[in-house]
């Protein structure tokens, strides 16, 4: 069964079916490209961003007054290293900025002012000073009766993360890239960069940017934001495609299904119905159900129901063959005899005598031969027009064996056969005729001085009458074909000459009309041969 | 004078022959060709037996047709059909029509002079006064050999002569089982077994058109059929 599934119809179907699932591969692609092009806007918004900062705080030297101290004060030094730690800190962890922090009121409403959701801003003077600090890059927590995402995001994670990349952010707490990007803005430049944070799918974004007096550098401009937006945005597409595309997948699936089934039952029952058409002596028995569909399984249907209905036509017109050829033969012969009967009657003498008798038999034989031939359709013709009645099979036969013990006195009959009357519908006649039959056959057949064995028995539903001898086996490839018009088992020229296998026919002729069936058989270890016919009892 | 016996065949060959074996019977032969040939001459002086094929060249049935035609001018006129043709059916329908006898032209040519000669003698032998020695009488059944008539419980069965020397075979000895192969001979037929067979199925019909309760032929099977009498 999963054989006939791997190989059928609705399997393959599937298979192909499973290019769908590139819809979903190549939506995620396209995820993920939008995802590095909004990165892309983030990261010049805020630069933007941090150089408007930048800008707006630049000429103002009385935001950063000149600082007292040398460059290389130590105080400077620790202040540096808090900075930098501070700037290296997880979003989520408390740092504090302890005594670097020294806020000017005005910076920071500055930063207030120009400040964005979800990003944080600050000002480092040229001293590690942090003059002013605005905004958190925690998240503000996620707005009441959303639904949790996780669930399905999180079965479908690794499936989502096979098809989309994220982009590669680098992980760690490192202190040094953002130390070096407001190193640089002290410098005069300005830079934007990436770094990873514990949560493997966020990244935070910087922008540094130097502030100038006039063309002295004064301090710079740090602008921070988390990528949880766009990661934001991106889950949710993800989770609609993939809704969508599943759904879509499914429904595609259930329709393909539904039609491969029906089309793999409608083509299953024609090839049953096919099968079933023919039987395995190449009869044509049952016949095609049009359904009238116009497809090509209709066409099918129709080339097939006439293909059957021209083999039954020849099929008809072999079986005719024999009796219209019997008929055409007759009017030959009986040129023939009435010659030889008119020839003998000028009562010719010696040798002229013998020949004439000589070809009177053969046409005698020949004529015999020709009624041989129509026998089949004779007897069709015969069971066609007459009537079923109830009738005694155990008489019928009793009383057969009885007329042959009396025809073939030099022969032996074992007649096996119930004591009490096996009830059967039909015509008698025919059926002493098949008995006449299978008796003739299996007296040809057996040896002179072995019986020929008739039996009848039966199960309570059908009759089984058997007639066995214990004649040579017959040709196991012979068996099927033994009852068919023009078949014998018999060497060329034995019997009686007119013998041309139709008695067998004759045989399956009337068990057939009596809802029967007759077959051939070897009996094992060469003992001999059985004829069976079955036929439902009345 | 010789009797007047028409022939119609189609085939030359077996005309010619049929003909010189009925000429050499000491019968006045009349051989036609075609049903028209046949009709247009018939029609004038009606023969005293006619021999018909079925199949007459272009018509398949043109024997079936002269037949009724002939049967319509004549309601005596002893008829006799000979064709190559063996099925029921052909039978049924030639002695429907009014055949007194059916022989399919297996049947050699001493048996279609003896079947000629029984007809003859059957319809001669109604113009005489019944002899009783050609009588034969089986309890309800009465049978005249001379006129080849049988009389049933008092009611005529029309029998053709095959059917009545079937009869006739059976009922001379009530009890005895006749085989096929005896009837056969006794009934100068050369059939198969099958055609015994629907000779009998018709003899019975017949009896039973005029008795419902006719039972007198028993099969026996496997070796023929019986006369029983019914005490």
């Amino acid at each position: 069964m999963r054989a006939a599934f791997v190989h059928g119809i609705r399997f393959r179907l599937l298979l192909s079916a499973l290019v769908l699932l590139a819809i979903p591969a190549l939506a995620a692609q396209f995820i993920s490209r939008m995802e590095a092009f909004l990165r892309g806007a983030q990261e010049q918004d805020l630069a933007v961003t941090a150089r408007a900062v930048a800008s707006a705080l630049s000429d103002r030297p009385a935001l950063f007054p000149p600082a007292g101290g040398e460059p290389g004060d130590p105080e400077d030094e620790e202040r540096r290293r808090i900075v930098g730690l501070f700037a290296a800190a997880d979003p989520v962890a408390a740092a504090s900025l302890g005594t670097a922090y020294m806020p000017s009121e005005e910076i920071e409403r500055f930063l207030d002012i120009m400040g964005r959701r979800a990003s944080r801003a600050w000002v480092v003077d040229t001293r590690s000073r942090v003059r002013g600090l605005s905004g958190s890059l925690r998240e503000p927590p996620p707005a009441k009766g959303e639904p949790p995402r996780a669930t399905i995001m999180s079965w479908l994670k690794p499936v989502v993360s096979l098809i989309v990349s994220s982009p590669e952010v680098p992980a760690g707490d490192e202190s040094k890239p953002v130390r070096s990007q407001v190193d640089r803005a002290l410098i005069g430049v300005a830079s934007t960069h990436w770094r990873g944070t514990r949560d493997r799918e966020v990244a935070i974004l910087s922008a540094a940017q130097p502030i100038f007096v006039g063309d002295d550098i004064v301090g710079a401009v740090v602008v921070e934001e988390t990528t949880a937006s766009i990661l934001l945005l991106r889950q949710s597409a993800l989770e609609n495609l993939i809704a969508v595309t599943l759904a879509v997948c499914l429904a595609a699936f259930a329709i393909l299904l539904f039609f491969a089934s029906r089309l793999a039952t409608r083509i299953r029952r024609l090839h049953a119905e096919a099968e079933a058409a023919i039987d395995a002596q190449g009869r044509i028995r049952g016949d095609i159900t049009l359904t009238g569909a116009k497809d090509e399984i209709g066409d099918l249907e129709r080339t097939i129901a006439g293909v059957l209905g021209r083999l039954r036509d020849y099929n008809a017109y072999l079986e005719q063959m024999a009796s219209r050829l019997s008929h055409e033969l007759r009017t030959p012969v009986a040129v023939v005899r009435s010659s030889l009967d008119n020839l003998r009657s000028q009562s010719p003498g010696g040798e002229a005598r013998v020949y004439l008798d000589r070809a009177g038999e053969g046409v005698e034989r020949l004529s015999r031969l020709i009624s041989r031939l129509s026998e089949g359709t004779r007897l069709e013709k015969m069971l066609e027009s007459a009537e079923r009645e109830p009738f005694d099979l155990a008489a019928v036969v009793r009383g057969c064996v009885e007329g042959y013990r009396g025809a073939y006195p030099g022969r032996a009959f074992e007649c096996v056969v119930p004591p009490a009357p096996v009830a059967m519908t039909g015509v008698p006649d025919a059926f002493a005729q098949l008995l006449d039959k299978l008796v003739e056959n299996a007296l040809d057949f057996a040896p002179a001085d072995k019986p020929v064995r008739v039996v009848l028995a039966t199960d309570g539903r059908r009759a089984r009458l058997s007639v066995s001898n214990e004649g040579p086996p017959i040709p196991p490839a012979m068996l099927p074909r033994l009852f068919d018009a023009m078949v014998s088992g018999r060497d060329e020229g034995a019997g009686r000459g007119g013998h041309l296998g139709l008695g067998l026919t004759v045989v399956r002729l009337v068990a057939e009309f009596h809802g029967g069936s007759a077959r051939a058989m070897n009996l094992p270890e060469g003992r001999g041969v059985v004829f069976e016919v079955e036929a439902p009892l009345a | 004078m010789p009797k007047r016996i028409a022939l119609v065949e189609d085939d030359a060959t077996i005309r010619q022959n049929y003909a010189d074996a009925l000429a050499r019977a000491g019968y006045e032969v009349q051989a036609f060709a075609d049903r028209p040939q046949a009709m247009r001459s018939l029609a004038t002086r009606l023969p005293d037996l006619a021999i018909i094929d079925i199949g007459l060249g272009a018509e398949i049935d043109g024997g079936f047709a002269l037949c009724r035609e002939l049967r319509a001018t004549s309601a005596t006129l002893p008829i006799i059909f000979l064709s190559a043709r063996d099925s029921d059916f052909d039978i049924v329908s030639g002695l429907r029509l009014g055949a007194d006898d059916y022989l399919t032209k297996d049947a050699s040519l001493p048996h279609l002079l003896a079947r000629i000669a029984a007809l003859f003698r059957r319809v001669e032998a109604a113009r005489e006064p019944a002899r009783d020695d050609e009588r034969l009488v089986r309890g309800p059944l009465e049978l005249d050999a001379a006129r080849m008539t049988a009389v049933w419980k008092g009611l005529p069965v029309d029998l053709t002569v095959t059917e009545f020397w079937m009869v006739r075979s059976l009922a001379r000895h009530p009890g005895h089982v006749k085989d096929r192969d005896t009837l056969m001979r006794d009934a100068e037929m050369v059939v198969d077994d099958g055609t015994i067979t629907s000779h009998v199925k018709r003899i019975r019909k017949k009896f039973l058109a005029v008795d419902a309760a006719f039972d007198a032929i028993e099969t026996v099977y496997g070796m023929g059929y019986r006369w029983t009498e019914k005490a």
